[in-house]
């Protein structure tokens, strides 16, 4: 999957679809405002691989905008306000009303993923084929 | 080697993000207990839908928002807008606000996750 991306073939986007109620909200807010200092990706990571980060605490947020240099005031303020709620109900929104239920789900240009990793590399692949034969023709 | 360490991240949060469920949620090695509840929460959710969902009352509360007052909430605030994007370089790949890889890759893996 990661040759895809380095390659150039792909690009991965992560949506947030909220079903577990206020903790994971407030990982995609704080994650959003991590974001506003171009670090939503260390956000992400923690959140899905830090077991101390996995808290989801507002402290134990604050700790991860300082262990990643942010700006922690700035940070504090925009978790404090829940600045980016809006945004991420929007999202929430547009993931329904594109037939999203659950996660975790993908698409592949829209359409429904394959069930297994290897079957999403090759349905990533053929999209790609597609699009250089379209390109090509 | 600082790439294939990068790639391997990236793989990782991949796969930590794929896990058993129905269409579109493949089953990864690294199937953890929380994809597996997520799976668990999704089919509850697909079950009965809207339940114990946050947001739920907002999306109730929308169309009524349209409706009494419509010229407050315009059209365009029904786009996903995301905002110019800080960009930058995340395990040796490109990256702004929810995306890894060049913008004009011509396919877009996306995926809808919870992080709890």
């Amino acid at each position: 999957m990661e040759e895809l991306i380095h390659s150039g073939i792909a690009r991965y986007e992560y949506r947030h679809f909220i079903i577990f109620g206020s903790a994971s909200q407030f990982a995609a807010m704080a994650t959003e405002c991590a974001g506003d200092q171009g670090a939503w990706w260390e956000f992400h990571d923690a959140y899905l691989l830090d077991a101390q980060a996995r808290s989801f605490t507002r402290a134990g947020a604050i700790d991860l905008a300082r262990d990643n240099g942010l700006d922690v005031a700035r940070f504090t303020q925009c978790i404090d306000n829940e600045e980016h709620r809006d945004r991420i109900l929007e999202m929430q929104r547009h993931a329904r009303s594109v037939g999203i239920s659950g996660t975790p789900t993908f698409r592949i240009n829209g359409q429904p993923a394959a069930r297994s990793l290897s079957g999403i590399i090759e349905q990533v692949r053929a999209a790609a084929e597609a699009v250089e034969n379209q390109e090509g023709s | 080697m600082t790439r294939l360490f990068a790639a391997l991240l990236v793989v990782g949060s991949i796969a930590v993000a794929c896990g058993s469920g129905g269409e579109g949620q493949p089953t990864g090695t690294a199937t953890s207990e929380r994809v597996e509840r997520q799976a668990t929460v999704a089919q509850q959710q697909q079950a009965a839908p809207d339940a114990d969902v946050e947001e739920q009352p907002v999306d109730e509360a929308e169309p009524q928002q349209q409706t009494a007052a419509p010229e407050e909430e315009p059209q365009e605030q029904q786009v996903v807008e995301l905002p110019t994007e800080i960009v930058g370089e995340h395990k040796g790949v490109r990256s702004e606000r929810h995306v890894l890889g060049e913008p004009d890759a011509p396919v877009e893996i996306r995926y809808y996750g919870d992080f709890t």
